[in-house]
């Protein structure tokens, strides 16, 4: 077994331990322990001990990580159904229907002492406040058993059903709100025309919109028009703080060549990384990208490059030894998938065109080449974006019932056009920043100027995402779907992308 | 990255650049195609140099795996992507179906309702609402929607706006619930001159017609038969008591169906007097440009307090 296939062994193990022990108990550990006895006797079979051996050391090391986990912050409520208890949290998503309110809620303390724990529940209200996600409301009520039959979600992620009222917690902002919610003030201080909606989708398109900070019709553009995403932190924007942290340094310090520059240059950017997931309150697609970036510095640091799909493995073990109860949540798993069709249709394209496309890429620069060359990156966007929204369909179709045909040509117009747009958005609230700390006149009309270009910018990427979410079917509704079906859909198409022709010769 | 010989079509190419001298062969990872250069000679693609050597050797014979082979990396993309949405088209499909069923179908015959009864069964099994959608919309009828769907998706579900003034009088953030009738206004701007004061219009349309003063709201609106019925105007100055109004003259405020009153009403029964115009915000289907046309058109009395006509002077 090669060494690669060994750790993602050792990685799968410890996390199905882990997790297993955290989140369903003993029993569900045994269940794993008998699937990793069979894994183990086909290594038996092969006579293959280091991979024995790792691999029942993993599963033991997930084990007690689990039983640490279980012991501090324990993943189900300690209350049975129907006894009085209080559960405190933050406010996930809100739904409001006929009679009742129906909240999610990241629940974080319980009991009347407030004993630490981490899962979620739905949370049924009659009647009480108006709450928004962001929110940390105490709930005060009982759980409730649900009658029916448990879906492949609910073992994923469960789900603790709870009935009673509520009542909204102050608390102070996190840091990131802090910094959110000033950058967004000083942007509307230099806007000349009291312009809110772009300056929240620009910083939205940075930090992700957490704090559900954009009206709903941007935000249901945005979905019909199949780039969602971007209103989302995640990986990339991880990357482009990244990217932004470079230059500075390389502007001071130049290139890290040497091992020592390396190693300082690995701590920077560290620190970039999880300052910007901090900022980002820590959602959970940037915590997992973070966790990816961290593996990756590191390798950087050790002057090694590590290949996409060993960051996916690393980052999901990472993320598994932080945050064991969120692992299998609908958000992580479909971050960890994105990354996962990222890397797919990065391999896929690699495998059919690199050559033809790195030849038209060396051309000579001219008016003829750059206009052959752009034409050239956007279909190979286009391609790309394609391959991974067709992966990204029996995910979502799964999860959600819904499809957007056009995602792949909005996505690939609008991808390239935001990362050349994240500069400006960094300088205009860096200038709106610096105009209200230093309200000198030259600055202040250079931020207004800002201000002017990036509103006008912004403005065109929300007519183009509403001229898109209007086009006719741009949002479909699917039946649905059982968990075995979008299964055997990612294993039909990951068969299509692996699939070898025979070879037939002589 | 080195350049290659590589073309689209396959042996051909491979073999008018290939330079078996300088190139060494290898064959790994998991189909052998990789780029080998040596010696600064031209790189060529080392599977189909090899294929190239088939063909040469037993020309015709396999000429159809070396053409399935050369088309198969593009080829694999395409399935991919068609597999894909292919299956995603079939499932939207099979929902559309479903909705145009449910429509087509007329409880006529016994035979008929089964089916319809099924149909609904099956629906209300995948939790979708069924949302009745007229007045300013291209295809006025039920529209199939998603739970959590908003008025924007029935509205977009239904077509879309009959002309794009209307988004300005409609709240679409608000959520839908399953059953409900949506109607869509015209839009308030439209020249006062222009339109018939006594609010017969085409069917299904509501109409807010400005007076010749400019400041006055009346509103048209089919009553539940099908008719044609006008409403209670407001007259200039009259406001009216949102906490002890009726359903009859809740629906006198523009953008109020029986729906929407009915609504006002049981949030009121259910949370007491509405305190101040914001308060309204927690009313399902009430939304900032609601709000801001019945600015001047309401008032907070005290509910029991108020005038027996539940309207009042300012």
């Amino acid at each position: 077994m090669t060494r690669t296939r060994l750790h993602a062994c050792a990685i799968i193990a410890f996390l199905v331990g882990e997790w297993s022990r955290y989140v369903w108990g003993w029993r569900a550990v045994g269940a794993a322990a008998a699937v990793a006895g069979l894994a183990l006797g086909w290594f038996a079979w092969c006579r293959d001990r280091r991979s024995i051996c790792v691999t029942a050391a993993s599963l033991a090391c997930g084990i007690v990580a689990g039983t640490v986990w279980a012991a501090w912050q324990p993943a189900h409520p300690s209350a049975p159904p129907g006894a009085r208890d209080v559960i405190a949290g933050e406010v996930q998503s809100v739904k409001v229907t006929h009679r009742r309110t129906e909240i999610i809620l990241a629940v974080r303390r319980e009991g009347e002492g407030a004993h630490p724990c981490h899962y979620q529940a739905l949370v049924f209200v009659e009647r009480g406040p108006r709450v928004d996600a962001g929110q940390w409301v105490e709930a005060d009520g009982a759980f409730v058993a649900s009658d029916r039959a448990p879906t492949a979600m609910d073992i994923l992620s469960p789900l603790e059903l709870f009935d009673g009222r509520i009542r909204v917690l102050h608390r102070a902002p996190s840091l990131g709100e802090r910094v959110t919610s000033w950058m967004a003030a000083r942007m509307e201080d230099v806007s000349p025309a009291d312009e809110r909606e772009p300056i929240h989708l620009a910083l939205s398109m940075v930090f992700g919109d957490a704090q559900g900070s954009l009206p709903q019709g941007v935000s249901s553009d945005f979905l019909a028009a199949g780039v969602t995403h971007l209103l989302v932190a995640s990986g990339s924007n991880v990357g482009f703080a990244l990217d932004m942290a470079a230059i500075p340094w390389q502007r001071l310090f130049g290139r890290a060549c040497s091992r020592q520059r390396r190693l300082v240059y690995g701590a920077y950017a560290l620190c970039v990384v999880w300052g910007f997931a901090l900022v980002c309150g820590f959602q959970l697609a940037v915590f997992r990208a973070a966790c990816g970036a961290t593996y990756s510095i590191a390798a950087g640091m050790c002057g090694r490059r590590v290949h996409g799909y060993t960051v996916l493995w690393s980052s999901a073990w990472m993320a598994g030894v932080l945050d064991p109860a969120d692992l299998l949540t609908p958000s992580m798993l479909l971050s960890f998938y994105a990354a996962f069709a990222v890397c797919e249709a990065d391999a896929l394209w690699h495998r059919t065109c690199s050559g033809r496309w790195a030849r038209a890429e060396e051309a000579r620069a001219s008016a003829a080449h750059w206009v052959r060359r752009t034409g050239a990156s956007l279909a190979r966007a286009f391609i790309l974006t394609a391959v991974v929204d067709a992966y990204m369909v029996p995910v979502l179709w799964w999860m959600f019932r819904q499809w957007t045909p056009y995602g792949a040509l909005s996505t690939a117009i609008l991808e390239p056009t935001v990362e050349v747009l994240m500069p400006v958005i960094v300088l205009w609230s860096l200038m709106a920043g610096v105009a209200h700390a230093w309200p000198w006149p030259p600055i202040a009309w250079c931020a207004e100027g800002m201000s002017r270009v990036g509103c006008a910018a912004m403005s065109a990427v929300l007519w183009f995402v509403h001229l898109v979410a209007s086009w006719h079917g741009s949002l479909r509704s699917l039946a649905p779907v059982p968990f075995a079906g979008a299964c055997a859909l990612v294993l039909g198409l990951v068969a299509v992308a692996h699939a070898r022709v025979p070879q037939r010769r002589g | 990255m080195a350049s290659s010989t590589r073309d689209m079509g396959g042996a051909e190419g491979a073999q008018d650049g290939a330079k078996p001298g300088q190139e060494a062969l290898r064959f790994e990872d998991d189909a052998g195609w990789n780029v080998v250069e040596r010696g600064g000679g031209p790189p060529v693609w080392t599977g189909e140099w090899m294929e190239a050597e088939a063909i040469g050797h037993h020309e015709g014979r396999a000429s159809f795996f070396v053409r399935l082979r050369s088309s198969a990396r593009y080829l694999r993309m395409v399935l991919l992507v068609g597999l894909a949405a292919g299956s995603a088209w079939f499932a939207s499909r099979q929902v559309t179906m479903t909705t145009s069923a449910l429509h087509s179908a007329s409880p006529t015959s016994e035979t008929q309702s089964a089916v319809v009864q099924t149909t609904e069964a099956d629906a209300a099994n995948t939790t979708a609402l069924q949302v009745d959608v007229h007045g300013d919309v291209r295809h006025p009828g039920l529209v199939t929607l998603q739970e959590g769907a908003r008025v924007r998706d029935a509205i977009r579900a239904a077509g879309g706006f009959l002309h794009a003034a209307d988004a300005a009088d409609v709240n679409q953030a608000a959520l839908v619930w399953d059953g409900e009738e949506i109607d869509i206004p015209a839009a308030t701007a439209v020249d006062a001159a222009s339109q018939p004061q006594s609010g017969v219009q085409d069917l299904g349309l509501a109409l807010a017609v400005a007076s010749p003063s400019g400041h006055d709201v009346s509103r048209a609106s089919r009553d539940g038969a099908g008719g044609r019925a006008s409403k209670h105007a407001l007259t200039a100055g009259q406001k009216i008591n949102i906490n002890t109004a009726d359903l009859e003259t809740l629906e006198t405020l523009p953008g109020v169906g029986p729906k929407r009153a009915a609504a006002i009403l049981a949030y009121r029964q259910a949370h007491g007097p509405f305190p101040d115009l914001e308060s309204l915000r927690h009313v399902k289907g009430i939304g900032e440009k609601t709000l801001a046309k019945w600015k001047d058109l309401i008032t907070f009395g005290a509910s029991g307090g108020g005038s027996s006509a539940d309207r009042q002077a300012p």
